[in-house]
């Protein structure tokens, strides 16, 4: 059951969609995809290869989009990303870029759910069963969702994960995916 | 603050107000809070006779900027949570006609994981 299910079921009312006010901020020029992928919450959804992605991106050479890095101002920042957002957006004007987003990347957070509600294709990975909090506006065909393998650990649910599960998640799965869906 | 301060700073918010009154609670965290802004519409229209009132921590109280279903957004306070003292029982009168606590099965009393294969059997989008 996804988490808005579970709010759905405790409240007695049905789902719509979100809202979120918007603030305008000035815009890359060229087309461009979000990328959220510093976790301030903990480790568990902290994927360590995130650079070795956008350094793929950015060598592809029919991959004709600029990274724009979001998060807060004292994320760790990725080289490979074109420009850095960190610390230079709030909720609403957050919303807005990713509103204008080609894609977003990244994993089980608000800019995830931001990006759904805005109909934006989204490569997202979970250390967790996204069933139970991925992005839930979506159509299918615009996301690719990436889990570890549950067959032998289950998933932490927690900002400690001793298996490191996320970290089982293949570059090349999420890099494909990208391209995959930015080609459709 | 004890029990007592959080009734008072609760009631100080909300005691000019006439008309029927529900507490939505949802806490924390970003995604969760823009998520149950979904069921605002739906609520408004199940209560369309109550004021309806958000409360979460402060550091996410801008992601309900301009929501026009929602007529006030309060602090997040833990006694928010017993329905007793939000609703009333016995010679206590209580603060609001209806509290829900949004997150009480994702948050307090976890039961939605099930392995990722849950199913429902009617459709819960408007």
């Amino acid at each position: 059951m996804h988490l808005l299910e579970a709010y759905a079921l405790t409240a007695g009312c049905k789902v719509n969609h979100p809202h979120i006010h918007l603030e305008e901020i000035e815009l890359p020029k060229n087309k461009y995809i979000t990328f959220h992928g510093f976790s301030p919450k903990g480790p568990s959804k902290q994927y360590n290869k995130w650079e070795m992605v956008l350094r793929m991106l950015s060598l592809d050479e029919g991959f004709d989009y600029d990274i724009i890095q979001i998060g807060g101002s004292n994320d760790a920042k990725y080289e490979y990303a074109n420009h850095n957002y960190l610390g230079k957006t709030n909720y609403h004007s957050l919303a807005y870029l990713i509103k204008n987003a080609e894609l977003h990347l990244g994993f089980d957070s608000l800019p995830v759910h931001l990006a759904s509600h805005f109909d934006r294709k989204i490569v997202a990975i979970y250390p967790w069963y996204a069933q139970n909090c991925g992005p839930y506006f979506s159509d299918p065909n615009d996301i690719v969702i990436l889990e570890p393998d549950f067959s032998i650990f289950k998933p932490c649910f927690n900002v400690i994960d001793k298996f490191d599960m996320i970290n089982t998640i293949e570059v090349s799965d999420i890099y494909e995916a990208v391209i995959d869906l930015m080609g459709k | 603050m004890d029990q007592q301060q959080q009734l008072n700073a609760i009631n100080e918010q909300i005691k000019n107000d006439t008309g029927k009154k529900l507490l939505y609670i949802v806490p924390e965290s970003a995604g969760d809070i823009f998520l149950a802004t979904s069921l605002l519409m739906s609520m408004h229209s199940l209560y369309p006779e109550f004021k309806i009132y958000f409360a979460c921590k402060p550091e996410y109280k801008e992601l309900l900027k301009n929501n026009v279903y929602i007529h006030k957004v309060l602090d997040y306070m833990p006694i928010m949570e017993s329905a007793a003292h939000m609703e009333g029982i016995g010679d206590w009168k209580g603060l609001f006609d209806i509290s829900i606590m949004g997150t009480v099965l994702t948050q307090r009393h976890i039961n939605y994981w099930h392995n990722g294969l849950s199913r429902l059997a009617f459709d819960i989008k408007e």
